[in-house]
C-alpha cells in the first residue's frame, strides 16, 4: 500500500532541500569567509561537520578553540568610517530619528525620508541597521559643553551599546512600536536583500483590503452545457419521492436526524455531495464585510456565530513590514505592491491567534486566488486566496511561516467520481487525483522508503 | 570564582537583556556555557545571516542564571546613558574623545598600508619593481627601487595620514561607574526555568528551540563544534498534556536522532512526600518507537 | 582508515544515509482502481449520454430511464451494514467480513483491530501457515525495519572504533589507569528505559576521562551526556506474526477463525449513520439498535473518559468538534483518516491510502469567538483551550515536513449553548452542526533567501 512508508521515521535531518536554512544550526565562524559572497539558491557553502558529543580527544580540543577563537575575532571587529564615505548621523530622543548629514551611498536608495527642508530622516530600525553595519556614525544630541570640543562638533560619538539603549529605551519611553522583534525581523531581512518599508498598519488596525461582492463566481459544475441540460433534464422530469435532485432545504423534520443521503436512485455523485454539504464553510472568494468603526475598548460587537468581522487586527498579529525583492527599479517613494507582508510576534508573550485575530490579520492583505496556471487543486489550497507571512521571533531566533486563507470548499474533490464514472473508470483526471502517483515513485504500491 | 571579568554587566533595554562586551560574550560560553543568540550585522560580511555578530541576546533564564551566581549584575542601560550624556565629566569626555582618535589613526594607517601593500603587488606584476625584502607583514614601509617615470606619474598622491572616524562597540568609561548597579530585581523567567537550571547545573549548553519544534535546544558541548542531543519542553509538575503532542515529540526528536525531553520540578507538596528540602526535578525522554 | 577520515571531525553521522540492499521483486500490484471504484458505500446510476448524431444512444437512454423507473437499482447496500458499539473501546466494530471489507473498499473507512490500517490479519495468518503468498504491508514494513537496525548498528560500531584509534593515538586509552579501558560503552549493551541522564553506573567509562570543559564544575563533571537508543528498540520482540520467525505451532491444521475486526471511530460511524444511512449500530449487550439521536448523543458522552451525563454536555464537546472537521472534509470528496502517526488530528488522502501519501495533515483548533465564551466565568476555561505555544506549532509542522506533507489549521468556531438547546428530546443533529463554522489555513515554512527570486 501506498502509504506502508509513513510508518518509517525518515532521518533526513532537515526536510527537503529547499527548506533547509543554514541559519537553523551555529556554524563554526572558521567558515566565515566561504559566507561571503551571496550564497545562490542551490549551493550551499562548505562549512565543515559536528561532532555528536565530546570524547575528551584533544583533538577535538584543539578544533574547538580555533572556532571559539575565530568567532571571536570576527566579534572583535571596530566599526570605522572612512572620510570618503562617512556619514553622520544626528539622533533626536524626542522622537526616536535621526537626522543624516550627506546621504550619501546605495543604502539610502531604499531608506530615509525627506522632510519639507529637504534633509533625511532615518527611522530607528534604519538608523540601528546602518550603524551596525559600520555605515553610519551616530552621534549624541549636542550639548553646550560639546562646543569647541575636537571630535565633538557633531555631537558625542555614540557606540553600539549606547545605540542600543537609546533606540530601544526611548522606543518604549515614547510608547512606539518598534519592539526588538521587529527589529530583528528588518535586519534579518534588509541582510537578505529585501527592501522593508513600514506598513500602513504599522501602529493601528490598518486600513485592511476589503472590497465589495464576489470575486470569482466559482464556476458551478453542472453548467456543462446543452447535452448535459438534456440529460439531466430526464432525470429531472418524472422522479420519485426519493428524489435526490429535490433542493435541499434546511430543517425539514426528514433531515433532522438524517440520514442526509437517503436510499433512491441517484444520477450523480454531485447530488450525492450535495446533500451532505451541511457545514457552514468560509468562502474567501466571497468579501469579508468592511469593518464597522469600533472603538478598541469595544469587544461584544461580534455577529452571532460569525467570526469577528470588526477588521481590529490587535497589535502583534499585524502587517508591519512590506517586503520587496531587490530590483534595480525599486522606488522608495513609489514602491508598489509588495512582495510579501510579514507580521512580527514574540514567541514567549503570544500564543496561536484566535480566529478572529489570524481572520483580520489575513483580510487585512489583498485577494490574492492562485493563478490561472495553477490547475492542481492541491496547489490552489497550499496558495489560498490571501496570505501573509508571519515572524516569530523566540530570543532572537526568528521562523517564519507563511499563512494562507485556503478555502477547501473551493476545491470540490467529489466532481471528478462523476468524471471517472463517465471515462470509462480511468485513473483518475489531473484534477483531482493529479498528485497521487507523482512524488518520484512513492505512490507506487509498497516503497522502499525515503 | 574570581576572575578579572565578573561581575559583568547585562544591559536591560526595554524587556531585554545583551551583552555588549566581546571579551565577555567568550568568557561566558567559556565559563559558564552560557551561549545566548547574537544578533548583530557582522560589518565584515554584513549580507548575511548565518554569523552574527554582537550584542548577544540572553534569555532571561540565562540573565538569572547568571544573576544568581553574582556574576552578573543588570543594569538599566538607558538611564545610565541618560546620566553620562548629561552629567560627563570634561577629562573623561576628552579622554573618550582621544581614544576613538587614536583608533581612527590606526585604522586609517592600517588602510594606507594595505593599500601599498597592494600597489607594490600590482607592479612586481607588471615588472616595474623588483619584490620588497622585507617580508608583507613588516611595519616599517618596504624600500623602493627607482621606478621610471611614468609609473611614478601613475601612483596615487599621499600627503597626511587619514584619520578615520569609529563607532566603538561599548560606551566603557563615559558611563558612571556602577558600584551600585542601578537594577537589583533578578529577571523574570517562565515557569520552565527549574527545568532550565537543572540541565544547565549537568553542564549542558542550552539555546532556544523554537525553530526545531520545542522549547529548548541542548547541547553536550559548544554549539559551535557538536550537535544537540535533546530537544526539551518545561511543563508544570500537575499540567495535563495532550498525548498527540508527546506522539509529536517523540517522532520529531527520532526522525532527527535527538531525543525529545520532558521535564519539570516536583510540587512542593510532592517534595515534601519525599522527605527532599527543595522540588527535585523529574525528566524523561520520548523516543517513537516503530522504526 | 581512521585517520584517513579525520577531515575535520570523526566519521559525520548520517549525512546522506546508505540506502540498504535493494529487496527482491515483489508479487504484481492489485488493481486498486477497480477494488476502490465506488468512493463511498453508495451507488449512482448515471444515465448514458445522449449523442445527437446517434439515433441508438437516444434508445438507450429511454431503455435505461424506464428500466430505472420500474425497479430502481439500489443505491444502498442492502442489507444496511450492521455494527456494534463498544463502550470499553469508544468504538464502533464491525465483525461480518463482508461488511469489513466493503466498507474498507469503499471508501477507506475504519481500521483492522490487527493491522495498521487495512484488515489483512487474516492473509497474514494465512501466509504464516503458508497458505498464501502476497507480502502485507506489514511484513514489508518488519523487514525495512530489521535492516535499518543491522545498517545502524554496523555504522554505530564503525565510529566508535574510530574515536577509540583516535584516543589511542593521543595515549589517551590506558588500560591500567582507570581499571577499565575508557570507551564509550557498547550500544548493545546499554538499556535505557526512562532516563538517560540519571543513573550511576551506565556512563561510568565516560566519566573517568578528563573532561576539560567541564573544569571547574564540580559535580557538573558527572554529567552524562550520551543519548543511547533503549535497548528494546535495539532487540525488539519479534511480532506474532512475524513471517520470518514461522514455526508451525500446534492448531496451524485447523481452519482459521478470523480474529480481527474492523474499528470505526465514532465520528466515522455516526457519518456512515447520519450522514450516509449506509450503516446500522446496535448495542453491544442487548443488541437493540441504537437510534441516530441515541448514536449521536452517545458519541458525545464517550468523547470524555469517563464518559459524561448527558446534562453535562457542551458545545465543545471534543466529539461535536471532531466530527464537524470530519463531515466537512468528507463532504468535500476527502478520505480522512485519523492522523495520530504524525500527531495531528486527520489526514487527508485525495484518494485513499493505498494510492498515494496524505497530502495534507489537519490541526483542529477550537474558537470561542461568540460573547457567550468572553464571559469571566469561562474566559479562563476557553483561552487554556486557545493558547498554544509556538514552539509547539514549529514541532509539529516539523514533522510534516519530514514526511512531505502539508499542515493545515482547521478553526472550528463554537456556538453557544443556546444553539443547540433542546437535545433534551428531539435532537436535531443537522440544526446543530450548521450552527458551526469552520475555516481553514494552510501552513508553510517561509525562508527568506529562497523568496528572494
Amino acid at each position: 500500500m501506498a502509504d506502508a512508508d509513513e510508518d518509517v521515521v525518515v532521518f533526513s535531518g532537515q526536510g527537503p532541500p529547499g527548506e533547509i536554512d543554514l541559519s537553523d544550526e551555529t556554524q563554526d565562524f572558521r567558515f566565515l569567509q566561504n559566507f561571503s559572497q551571496d550564497p545562490d539558491q542551490g549551493k550551499i557553502p562548505k562549512r565543515g561537520v559536528k561532532d555528536f558529543e565530546p570524547h575528551g580527544t584533544s583533538y577535538q580540543e584543539s578544533v574547538l578553540a580555533a572556532s571559539r577563537q575565530a568567532m571571536h575575532n570576527a566579534l572583535n571587529c571596530t566599526r570605522t568610517h572612512a572620510p570618503k564615505s562617512h556619514i553622520i548621523g544626528y539622533y533626536h530622543p524626542e522622537t526616536n530619528l535621526t537626522r543624516v548629514s550627506v546621504p550619501k551611498g546605495p543604502h539610502f536608495k531604499n531608506m530615509g525620508k525627506a522632510d519639507r527642508s529637504g534633509h533625511i530622516w532615518l527611522l530607528p530600525e534604519e538608523a540601528l541597521y546602518l550603524i551596525e553595519r559600520g555605515n553610519l556614525d551616530m552621534r549624541w544630541p549636542k550639548t553646550e559643553h560639546d562646543e569647541g570640543v575636537p571630535g565633538a562638533e557633531d555631537g558625542l560619538p555614540m557606540s553600539l551599546q549606547g545605540a542600543y539603549a537609546a533606540i530601544f529605551g526611548f522606543e518604549e519611553e515614547l510608547g512606539g512600536a518598534l519592539t526588538l522583534e521587529r527589529y530583528l525581523v528588518y535586519a534579518g531581512l534588509k541582510r537578505c536583500g529585501f527592501a522593508v518599508i513600514r506598513a500602513d498598519s504599522w501602529d493601528c488596525p490598518g486600513e485592511g483590503e476589503f472590497g465589495g461582492g464576489v470575486y470569482d463566481p466559482p464556476t458551478d459544475a453542472w453548467s456543462s452545457g446543452l447535452l448535459g441540460m438534456f440529460t439531466r433534464l430526464f432525470s429531472g422530469l418524472w422522479w420519485g419521492k426519493n428524489s435526490a435532485h429535490a433542493h435541499w432545504t434546511p430543517s425539514t423534520s426528514a433531515r433532522k436526524l438524517g440520514p442526509l443521503v437517503k436510499p433512491g436512485l441517484y444520477r450523480s455523485y454531485n447530488d450525492i455531495y450535495r446533500l451532505l454539504s451541511v457545514i457552514p464553510a468560509h468562502d474567501p472568494t466571497i468579501a469579508p464585510p468592511r469593518p464597522k468603526p469600533v472603538a478598541k475598548s469595544d469587544s461584544s460587537s461580534i455577529t452571532d456565530g460569525e467570526a469577528s468581522r470588526t477588521g481590529t487586527t490587535d497589535p502583534p498579529f499585524r502587517v508591519a513590514y512590506h517586503i520587496y525583492k531587490p530590483t534595480p527599479s525599486f522606488k522608495k517613494s513609489a514602491p508598489g505592491p509588495p512582495d510579501f507582508r510579514i507580521a512580527v510576534v514574540n514567541a514567549r508573550e503570544t500564543t496561536l491567534p484566535t480566529l478572529p485575530q489570524i481572520a483580520a490579520l489575513v483580510e487585512s492583505t489583498p485577494y490574492c486566488p492562485p493563478p490561472a496556471s495553477m490547475h492542481q487543486s492541491n496547489q490552489k489550497l497550499r496558495y489560498g486566496y490571501r496570505n501573509v507571512v508571519l515572524a516569530i521571533v523566540d530570543n532572537g531566533v526568528v521562523s517564519y511561516m507563511r499563512i494562507g486563507d485556503a478555502g477547501f470548499a473551493q476545491e470540490r474533490l467529489f466532481e471528478r467520481f462523476d468524471a471517472v464514472k463517465a471515462g470509462g473508470g480511468g485513473r483518475g483526471n489531473k484534477r483531482g487525483g493529479g498528485r497521487g502517483g507523482g512524488r518520484g515513485g512513492r505512490g507506487r504500491g509498497r516503497g522502499r522508503g525515503r | 570564582m574570581a576572575s578579572k571579568f565578573e561581575p559583568f554587566h547585562i544591559s536591560l533595554v526595554a524587556n531585554r537583556y545583551f551583552i555588549h562586551d566581546v571579551d565577555v560574550i567568550t568568557y561566558i560560553r567559556r565559563e559558564h556555557h552560557i551561549c545566548g543568540v547574537l544578533l548583530g550585522s557582522i560589518p565584515q560580511i554584513p549580507q548575511q545571516n548565518v554569523f552574527l555578530g554582537a550584542p548577544l541576546e540572553l534569555m532571561p533564564e540565562e540573565a538569572r542564571l547568571l544573576f544568581e551566581k553574582g556574576a552578573a549584575v543588570v543594569v538599566d542601560d538607558l538611564s545610565l546613558h541618560k546620566d553620562a550624556i548629561a552629567f560627563l565629566p570634561h577629562h573623561v569626555k576628552h579622554d573618550y574623545l582621544r581614544d576613538l582618535r587614536d583608533q581612527g589613526m590606526i585604522a586609517g594607517r592600517g588602510v594606507q598600508k594595505r593599500t601599498e601593500e597592494r600597489k607594490h603587488k600590482a607592479l612586481e606584476r607588471l615588472g616595474l619593481q623588483d619584490p620588497p625584502t622585507s617580508g608583507p607583514c613588516d611595519t616599517t614601509a618596504p624600500k623602493e627601487e627607482p621606478l621610471s617615470n611614468n609609473a611614478i606619474d601613475s601612483l596615487p598622491y599621499f600627503d597626511a595620514p587619514l584619520v578615520y572616524n569609529v563607532t566603538p562597540p561599548l560606551s566603557g568609561r563615559i558611563l558612571p561607574p556602577t558600584d551600585q548597579p542601578t537594577e537589583l530585581k533578578p529577571p523574570k523567567v517562565p515557569f520552565s526555568y527549574p527545568l532550565y537550571e537543572f540541565l544547565h547545573a549537568k553542564g549542558y549548553f542550552i539555546s532556544p528551540g523554537l525553530r526545531f519544534g520545542c522549547q529548548y535546544l541542548v547541547y553536550p558541548g559548544d554549539p559551535l563544534r557538536f550537535h544537540s542531543h535533546f530537544l526539551a519542553v518545561g511543563g508544570a509538575w500537575d499540567e495535563e498534556m495532550d498525548l498527540l503532542d508527546i506522539v509529536g515529540g517523540g517522532r520529531l526528536g527520532t526522525g532527527v536522532k535527538k531525543g525529545f525531553l520532558i521535564g519539570g520540578a516536583e510540587t512542593e507538596e510532592q517534595a515534601c512526600k519525599g522527605h527532599a528540602s527543595t522540588p527535585d526535578v523529574r525528566v524523561f525522554c520520548v523516543e517513537w518507537g516503530g522504526m | 582508515m581512521p585517520s584517513a577520515v579525520f577531515a575535520d571531525s570523526l566519521p559525520p553521522q548520517a549525512v546522506g544515509d546508505q540506502k540498504p540492499a535493494p529487496r527482491p521483486p515483489r508479487t504484481p500490484r492489485p488493481n486498486y482502481a477497480r477494488i476502490h471504484a465506488l468512493p463511498i458505500p453508495v451507488k449512482t446510476y448515471p444515465l448514458p449520454t445522449f449523442v445527437p448524431n446517434n439515433p441508438i444512444s437516444l434508445f438507450h437512454l429511454a431503455y435505461t430511464f424506464f428500466a430505472h423507473l420500474l425497479s430502481a437499482p439500489p443505491s444502498h447496500p442492502q442489507p444496511c451494514f450492521e455494527a456494534y458499539f463498544s463502550n470499553e473501546t469508544r468504538s464502533v466494530h464491525v465483525a461480518d467480513p463482508a461488511t469489513v471489507r466493503a466498507l474498507w473498499e469503499q471508501g477507506f473507512f475504519g481500521k483492522g483491530s490487527l493491522s495498521r490500517s487495512e484488515p489483512t490479519w487474516m492473509d497474514r495468518e494465512k501466509r504464516r501457515r503458508g497458505l498464501l503468498a502476497v507480502e502485507t504491508s506489514e511484513e514489508v514494513t518488519q523487514k525495512r525495519r530489521a535492516e535499518r537496525r543491522a545498517f545502524k548498528k554496523e555504522r554505530a560500531r564503525k565510529e566508535r572504533e574510530a574515536i577509540e584509534e583516535k584516543l589511542r593515538e593521543e595515549g589517551k586509552l590506558v588500560n591500567v589507569q582507570d581499571g577499565e579501558e575508557v570507551h564509550k560503552p557498547d550500544v548493545e549493551t546499554q538499556s535505557h528505559e526512562g532516563e538517560p541522564t540519571e543513573g550511576g553506573a551506565v556512563n561510568g567509562p565516560v566519566d573517568a576521562l578528563p573532561a576539560p570543559e567541564k573544569a571547574g564544575f564540580g559535580e557538573a563533571g558527572d554529567a552524562k551526556k550520551s543519548v543511547r537508543f533503549s535497548e528494546s528498540e535495539l532487540h525488539p520482540r519479534p511480532l506474532k506474526n512475524d513471517a520470518s520467525a514461522a514455526r508451525p505451532t500446534i492448531g496451524d491444521d485447523e481452519p482459521i477463525v478470523d480474529q480481527e475486526h474492523l474499528q470505526l471511530t465514532l465520528e466515522e460511524a455516526l457519518f456512515l449513520t447520519y450522514g450516509l444511512g449506509t450503516l446500522r449500530v446496535r448495542d453491544e449487550a442487548t443488541g437493540q439498535l441504537i437510534s441516530t439521536s441515541s448514536l449521536f448523543t452517545m458519541c458525545r458522552q464517550h468523547s470524555y473518559f469517563p464518559p459524561k451525563a448527558i446534562a453535562d454536555l457542551q458545545p465543545d464537546d471534543p466529539f461535536l468538534i471532531s466530527y464537524v472537521v470530519y463531515h466537512h472534509f468528507r463532504s468535500l470528496g476527502w478520505v480522512v483518516r485519523s492522523g495520530i502517526k504524525f500527531a495531528v488530528d486527520y489526514l487527508l488522502y485525495n484518494r485513499g491510502p493505498v494510492f498515494s501519501h496524505a497530502e495534507f495533515a489537519l490541526i483542529v483548533l477550537p474558537s470561542y469567538s461568540h460573547p457567550y465564551w468572553s464571559e469571566p466565568s469561562r474566559k479562563s476555561q476557553t483561552v487554556a483551550k486557545e493558547s498554544k505555544q509556538w514552539w509547539w506549532l514549529h514541532c509539529v509542522n516539523r514533522v510534516q515536513s519530514q514526511v512531505r506533507k502539508n499542515l493545515v489549521l482547521v478553526y472550528v468556531d463554537i456556538p453557544p449553548p443556546s444553539s443547540l438547546a433542546d437535545l433534551s428530546g428531539t435532537v436535531n443533529i443537522t440544526e446543530a452542526l450548521q450552527c458551526y463554522r469552520i475555516r481553514e489555513f494552510s501552513l508553510k515554512r517561509w525562508i527568506p533567501n529562497r523568496s528572494r527570486d
